[in-house]
């Protein structure tokens, strides 16, 4: 008897706990819920036999049998017209139509009944949007155009509209209509209020538009669009770098943007230095030394050949030197086809045998055979640990140019 | 040697004749063809006996040399494989015409080149010996220099050229130049003739009117009058009088749809933007690299025209025909064929000028392309990727099966296939209103094709239906903007 009534003191406990946990992600199924779901607050409002009937055709739909989620819908608005969850079941029936390819039904007998019978309900809002995707889906891309518009002016804080606009940007990016793809890029980044559900929507928005005004040499409204999505300091920095990196390079790369280019690299080096702390402990040094080497990359996709070596000087100076910073440089070097250079850079790591190794690598990308080898033998005197890596290393450099017996000797 | 001139003057003579008159067929048949079919046929059959005569003669054991045999037996070949595909392309054979066209142009590749082989080798030992000879006796050669030991040799048929390089390899450079050169201009010869564009040609709608409805399926009132039982009045039994017009209505017999199919205002059914001599014709698209002749002609496409005139009404041509994508351009805007079929399952390899013709024909001339996978996952990303050069600015979608296409004349309640090669969806390219392109997954020729590739009746019947309302749909749609036209000039 005891046993059972703590048991029963457990049950409650547990029930409280559930309850609480149930209060606090209230607001979260709330903002989570999806156009064609519907609330929890709407199915509280249900009869029974209303509930039992929907969760029916529910369940067919997600099962993806439209046909049977259809007529399940059909029979819960015939038999239940004036329940709450009528217009829900308009708009779900309409779904069914347009996933069995029955698009003009579903927007003239379908979406277009919700709005007209229930105007006020949120499904109507979902079904004004879903007759812009709809059109989309069949091709009818102005037909499409005129509903997302219609949406955005109508629900312009719904979460419809963040769809719209990314219907709009995504029909002008087919047709190539550069304003519309600004305008709803702008919108989506800069006038929505992000929440779960849109952020990525969102997010996305905010990167096409910084790289659409980095080929336009706009720097600072790029980094402005950024900023929306990533906090300021090292992340904005570094995601600035990384979306920059494509649209200077080709502004560079081609004679006719060429100063365009110059224009965006001269305004981002300085924005890099703007970044780079002046506090001298340890963070504020791996922060200063990765600007830095932000600055050398847009020099490298800039051309600036003179400069690059400059700012790695730099670096080393403000810094000291580190082996990955001198891989960098050595790897420019190399982008540069100057391997000499290169090889030089690599004699300066700190970790010898690895340096080495990429001197030796350097010779083999150069097809330089016998200084390749000739290194790797330094190495197996160097690495006494190893000599079978460096000996199997030396077996590959002869054996890449074909040199089978020398392979095999070694 | 006058003996064998006095005996052959006459064959010679009415060879060349007839050689004459079959050139001047061919190339009529090839750009204009308004002879009668026999015409054509008669012509082009007497070469095969013809033929048989000169190979005979040559074969005949007094006629011992090997070159005049190989000769003859090359040309007769050349003839007889151009009346061969011209004969097929008029009766209409024309998967038969895509095969021996296709081989027959393998078969000419290798005969040029054992031609061009022995020319070259036979030249190569004449400078080799002339050489040799030179050496042996320099004085009495000294008139002409066959490339000595210091100077330098340019022809680029004696192997000892100085950019066939190294001594050792001389020989074999000189081949593998050969090859590829051959290769080379026999392929821009190739390119050369089937990019020619020949004369203009027109295309006319079948006249007439119509609405463009679902083809409903109107019942005929049949009456039936009940039997009546005369019974002696005064007796005893009782029955109610029944009035004479009480009768039981039957709707069972299906009855001929009362409105013609078509589009516009005019006599019989046809569209308005017709002409008398219109017809509905169905042209294939040929395109180099794949299979564009699968289920060509009779007992293939020619079916579905035959069944899209019974199932219409409207006036059909006697035969499918084919066109190359440049010869698209041969026709006028206004006069372009409203739709093309296009089929296969292997490569598609469009140069730039046809993309060009493509889109022009699309756009500028209102046309619409019937594409069909005959076969592969293959083709279809082909004809997704080249669709996507054509039109850029737009993305293929599913077709709704609630749109006009696949519901006048004939409701089409799923989409039907042979076997779903590209999906189980039919695609559109849609734009300004109308379907530019409809892409059928599923080997839908197959179906038309005698045989109907072994589906159920009702597969290949709901094929033919949607073939029927493709080919009325392009039309409908073409006469729609026919008819625009004239309203805005």
């Amino acid at each position: 008897m005891a046993g059972r009534s703590k048991k029963r003191i457990l049950n409650s406990n547990r029930l409280r706990w559930l309850f609480i946990l149930l209060t606090c992600l209230s607001p979260l199924t709330a903002i989570g819920q999806q156009l064609d779901s519907m609330s929890l607050d709407r199915w509280k409002l249900l009869r029974e036999t209303e509930r039992y009937q929907l969760q029916i055709a529910e369940k067919y739909y997600r099962e993806k049998n439209y046909k049977v989620a259809a007529d399940e819908y059909e029979k819960y608005l015939s038999l239940y017209e004036r329940s709450d969850a009528a217009a829900y079941a308009q708009l779900k029936w309409s779904l069914c139509q347009v996933a069995l390819r029955r698009s003009n039904t579903a927007i003239k007998e379908g979406f277009q009944s919700v709005m007209d019978y229930w105007p006020d309900s949120d499904d109507a809002v979902a079904a004004a949007y879903y007759i812009g995707s709809t059109h989309q889906g069949m091709g009818r891309m102005p037909a499409a155009k005129r509903a997302y518009r219609a949406v955005l002016e109508k629900y312009g804080e719904h979460l419809v509209a963040v769809y719209s606009a990314k219907g709009l940007a995504d029909i002008a990016t087919t047709e190539k209509d550069e304003k519309t793809i600004l305008a709803m890029n702008r919108h989506l980044t800069f006038q929505v209020d992000r929440n779960r559900i849109n952020s990525k929507i969102c997010q996305t928005a905010s990167q096409q538009l910084a790289v659409y005004f980095f080929y336009r040499a706009a720097f600072d409204d790029a980094v402005k669009s950024l900023a929306t999505t990533y906090t300021e300091g090292e992340p904005l920095v570094d995601h600035v770098m990384s979306y920059l990196r494509t649209p200077l390079s080709q502004l560079c790369a081609d004679s006719k943007s060429a100063a365009k280019g110059e224009k965006l690299a001269t305004i981002a080096i300085l924005y890099f230095r703007k970044q780079v702390p002046t506090a001298m402990d340890d963070e504020a040094k791996r922060v200063g030394r990765k600007f830095w080497l932000h600055i050398a990359a847009v020099h490298a996709l800039a051309r600036h050949e003179n400069e690059v070596p400059k700012v790695y000087d730099q670096i080393a100076k403000l810094y000291g030197n580190d082996d990955e910073t001198l891989t960098r440089f050595a790897e420019w070097y190399k982008s540069q086809k100057n391997y000499g250079e290169a090889r030089q850079v690599y004699r300066r790591f700190q970790d010898k045998i690895n340096g080495l190794n990429q001197v030796a690598y350097s010779y083999r990308q150069e097809s330089k055979i016998d200084p390749a080898v000739t290194v790797y033998r330094q190495l197996m005197g160097l690495d006494q640990d190893n000599p079978l890596h460096w000996k199997a290393e030396i077996g590959a450099t002869y054996r890449s140019a074909d040199e089978f017996f020398a392979a095999e000797t070694a | 040697m006058p003996r064998f001139a006095d005996n052959m003057r006459k064959p010679l003579l009415l060879t060349a004749a007839y050689l004459l008159c079959w050139l001047v067929v061919v190339t009529e048949c090839a750009l204009v063809r308004i002879l009668p079919p026999m015409v054509y046929g008669l012509i082009l059959t007497i070469s095969f006996p013809t033929g048989l005569a000169w190979l005979y003669w040559v074969l005949r054991p007094t006629r011992k040399p090997t070159v005049l045999v190989n000769l003859v037996a090359s040309g007769l070949f050349l003839l007889w494989w151009t009346s061969a595909v011209y004969l097929l392309d008029i009766f209409n054979w024309g998967e038969s015409r895509g095969l021996v066209a296709r081989w027959g142009t393998a078969a000419l590749f290798l005969i040029g080149l054992a031609w061009v082989v022995w020319f070259v080798e036979r030249r190569s030992e004449f400078y080799q010996l002339r050489r040799t000879e030179q050496q042996r006796w320099p004085k009495a050669l000294e008139t002409r220099s066959y490339g000595g030991e210091h100077s330098r040799v340019w022809n680029p048929l004696d192997p000892s050229a100085w950019y066939f390089g190294n001594p050792k390899n001389k020989r074999l450079n000189q081949s593998i130049a050969t090859l590829v050169s051959y290769s080379g201009s026999f392929l821009m010869v190739f390119l050369l003739l089937t990019s020619t564009r020949g004369c203009q040609e027109i295309y006319e709608l079948p006249s007439g009117g119509g609405e463009p409805k679902t083809l409903a399926l109107p019942t005929k009132i049949q009456k039936i009058i009940r039997k009546k039982y005369i019974v002696n009045p005064y007796s005893s039994i009782l029955f109610n009088e029944r009035k004479i017009d009480d009768v039981k209505l039957q709707f069972n017999e299906v009855t001929k749809h009362e409105y013609q199919l078509g589009q516009g205002q005019g006599a019989g059914a046809g569209f308005g933007g017709g002409t008398p001599r219109g017809k509905v014709r169905f042209i294939r698209l040929e395109y180099v690299g794949g299979d564009w002749d699968q289920d060509f002609g009779v007992r293939g496409d020619m079916e579905m025209l035959f069944e899209y005139g019974r199932r219409t009404d409207h006036k059909i041509h006697d035969k499918t025909e084919s066109r190359r994508i440049v010869e698209l351009g041969n026709f006028p805007i206004g006069k372009s064929p409203p739709l093309v079929y296009m089929t296969g399952q292997k490569n598609i390899s469009l140069s730039k000028s046809e993309y060009k013709i493509l889109r022009e024909y699309l756009i500028e001339k209102h046309g619409m392309i019937f594409c069909d996978n005959g076969g592969s996952r293959h083709f279809h990303n082909q004809f997704l990727s080249i669709m996507s050069h054509i039109l850029p600015d737009i993305r293929p979608v599913p077709v709704p099966l609630d749109d006009q296409i696949h519901r006048v004349p004939f409701i089409i309640p799923f989409l039907p296939y042979v076997a779903p090669h590209g999906g189980k969806e039919a695609l559109g390219w849609y734009k300004d209103g109308r379907w530019i392109c409809y892409y059928h997954p599923g080997d839908i020729g197959d179906a038309w094709a005698a045989g109907h590739a072994g589906v159920a009746p009702e597969i290949w019947e709901a094929c033919y239906q949607l073939g029927t309302n493709v080919i009325f749909y392009a039309h409908a749609e073409y006469s729609r903007w026919l008819d625009a036209r004239k309203k805005g000039s």
